[in-house]
């Protein structure tokens, strides 16, 4: 064999070595930015074929995720963004509730989405000032003040005890006094939040992004979806849960979501400031922020083999490649943002194995990537626990259908929390004091199928006790957050 | 570093090997300068992107792997084409340069036994390195190898029978 090896090895180099690429260098320049532009110029006639065909009121083709421009002219970033939370008590009706209400001085605005007792108006008062400044949601019963300056909402930072708002109700004339209570910066003491996307067949108005107590109360859509057409998918909160990135896949000719095409996108938590953070001929997917907010993962199709992981800075710019033909996805950030824990498929005779998906970690500074788990399952949607000593994922094995499980971060032995009943698609969210695991519990699979409502948020201890599900369920759930 | 600047780094410095593969994948130099040359288009984002430009090599020959899997795929609609209406067309025979038997019975070999060979034999990479240029494992890759040296040696001993 030695013979042939040093033959061939002679032979290549005598036809091969005289081999030179020609300088097309200019050409490839040309193409590149060419083909930039023409994505620009398509995104450009895509967004005024829209403004034209949402004139003409199809709805199905529009994009109701902000202006396409918004990215450009989004405001400037002030100097210091001013977070608050208040309780607003109210000392009038029936019964004595306190509810809270996010001021965000970034965006002027603050919302408090809840149904205040019929209230179809309100006004803000402070020291026999009244500021006109309080507008209600057209869609939905909620409050908002927004529109109002800077000075106003730094008073309201400053001293909230001085404000109090008065809701008014038209059709029977009463009035509700709201007192602004208990202001304090951004605490990370506030209630958690599960955070979900959901999918209704058939029910458009239930297709959406949901925010929801651990309880399950508190249920509010705060971006609706409109069932095929734009599919909402992966909703992460922010670490200061003032934004929510996630994907969302467009419309194609026949109004169904294509599923080549998604982008991500960033809002408040409100809904409102809707930005696109990518524009790209590939799908990308699964936004993850980094936990000091400053950067969020995805994963991208490269071409139509594999699945790369890319970062890029909060606002979108600054995209960097992560890994490196490796078929990967389900990023999650460790606590420390030192590391991000993801899945990868493995290869077999030469393919990649689509029954062996295994979790990886990478050290961002160094792209050292280690292998941490090591079973002929299809293991995916890592999450570190907050303390980053454990790390939660999903595993599918087989006809057993997909489990919950749990391992120490430092080795590979992974404990069962859930065996089976586990929806693979929308991943799993610990606690934000690392007590519980929330994920979806779906029938999906279930012998004979059904075409109901197949999921349903379930909490499990990170012990792997006291399992429960919680509120109604969804056609499917496609993505978990809690913070 | 511009990232105009990066694509020429990267073209100057693989472009050449790049070609080479192509055309041992291809046979015919004209397309494999046309394949190389739609490879650094596709790739040029992801040049941008990369923090480490070694790994640019391994993405610029896996585009032309898949590249040129997909040109013979079409190669092969042509030629069944073609050959409903005619012989096949000459320009669609391999250019395989100087006649050689050992040239000619590399050209016989399966595209990835032959692209695992000009990695190990030409560009003298470990078996790590050509694994992950093929998008396989060093088992897998250790495989295309030996199989690609076996069929050499079967044909040109069979040949000296």
């Amino acid at each position: 064999m030695r013979d042939i090896e040093s033959n061939l090895r002679a032979k290549m180099h005598d036809q091969l070595d005289e081999l030179r690429m020609p300088d097309r260098l200019p050409s490839i320049r040309h193409r590149a930015r060419r083909q930039r532009v023409l994505f620009a110029t398509g995104a450009s006639l895509l967004v005024v074929a829209l403004a034209i065909v949402g004139a003409w009121g199809l709805n199905a083709l529009s994009w109701p995720y902000g202006e396409e421009s918004a990215v450009n002219q989004a405001p400037e970033p002030p100097d210091t963004v001013h977070f608050a939370r208040f309780n607003i008590t109210f000392s009038g009706g029936s019964t004595n509730t306190t509810h809270v209400v996010e001021i965000n001085s970034e965006t002027r605005s603050a919302c408090y989405d809840a149904d205040i007792m019929g209230a179809t108006s309100g006004h803000l008062h402070r020291d026999g000032q009244t500021f006109p400044v309080i507008t209600f949601k057209p869609y939905k019963p909620s409050l908002c003040v927004g529109d109002q300056d800077a000075d106003i909402l730094q008073g309201i930072i400053d001293n909230p005890d001085a404000y109090y708002i008065e809701f008014h109700n038209s059709s029977s004339g009463g009035t509700l006094t709201a007192r602004l209570g208990s202001g304090n910066e951004y605490s990370s003491n506030l209630p958690s939040e599960i955070l979900f996307a959901a999918f209704d067949e058939g029910r458009s108005t239930d297709s959406g992004l949901y925010t929801m107590k651990p309880d399950g109360t508190n249920r509010t859509i705060i971006l609706e979806g409109s069932g095929f057409g734009h599919q909402l998918e992966r909703p992460a909160w922010s670490p200061d849960r003032s934004k929510v990135a996630f994907n969302v896949y467009l419309p194609n000719r026949e109004g169904a979501s294509d599923f080549l095409n998604s982008e991500i996108v960033m809002m408040n938590a409100d809904g409102t400031m809707r930005q696109r953070l990518t524009h790209d001929p590939e799908p990308v997917v699964g936004p993850v922020w980094s936990p000091d907010g400053t950067q969020v993962v995805f994963a991208r199709a490269d071409d139509e083999r594999s699945w790369e992981l890319w970062v890029m800075d909060a606002d979108g710019s600054d995209q960097e490649l992560l890994t490196d033909g490796s078929t990967a996805g389900d990023a999650a950030w460790s606590p420390d943002s030192r590391r991000i824990v993801f899945s990868q498929f493995l290869y077999r005779k030469g393919e990649r194995d689509l029954y062996n998906q295994e979790l990886f970690v990478m050290d961002i500074a160094s792209r050292t990537v280690t292998r941490i788990t090591d079973t002929p399952a299809r293991e995916s949607h890592p999450a570190w626990s907050p303390d980053g000593s454990h790390i939660a994922f999903i595993s599918e094995q087989g006809s057993k259908g997909s489990g919950l499980y749990v391992m120490n971060a430092n080795d590979s032995v992974p404990t069962e929390l859930v065996p089976q009943g586990v929806s693979s698609i929308p991943g799993l969210a610990w606690s934000p004091d690392g007590s519980r695991i929330a994920f979806v519990k779906t029938n999906r699979w279930s012998n004979p199928p059904t075409d109901q409502d197949h999921d349903q948020i379930a909490f499990v201890s990170a012990k792997g006790a006291d399992l429960q599900t919680i509120g109604p369920g969804h056609h499917m759930i496609l993505g978990i957050d809690w913070r | 570093m511009h990232r105009e600047d990066r694509l020429g780094e990267v073209y100057h410095a693989h472009a050449s090997d790049g070609l080479r593969l192509a055309y041992v994948l291809t046979g015919n130099r004209e397309t494999a300068e046309d394949i190389t040359q739609e490879a650094f288009v596709r790739i040029g984002r992801k040049v941008i992107g990369l923090r480490d430009l070694d790994h640019a090599r391994a993405y610029l020959f896996r585009t032309i792997v898949n590249l040129c899997r997909g040109r013979g795929r079409r190669l092969t609609l042509e030629r069944s084409a073609l050959a409903r209406l005619k012989p096949v067309a000459a320009e669609h025979q391999p250019d395989l340069g100087e006649k050689d038997e050992m040239w000619t019975a590399l050209f016989a070999l399966p595209p990835r036994q032959r692209t695992a060979l000009f990695l190990r034999y030409y560009l003298d990479q470990s078996e790590e390195q050509a694994a992950e240029t093929l998008g396989c494992s060093p088992s897998a890759l250790k495989s295309l190898v030996t199989r690609g040296l076996r069929s050499l040696r079967t044909t040109l001993q069979g040949d000296e029978r």
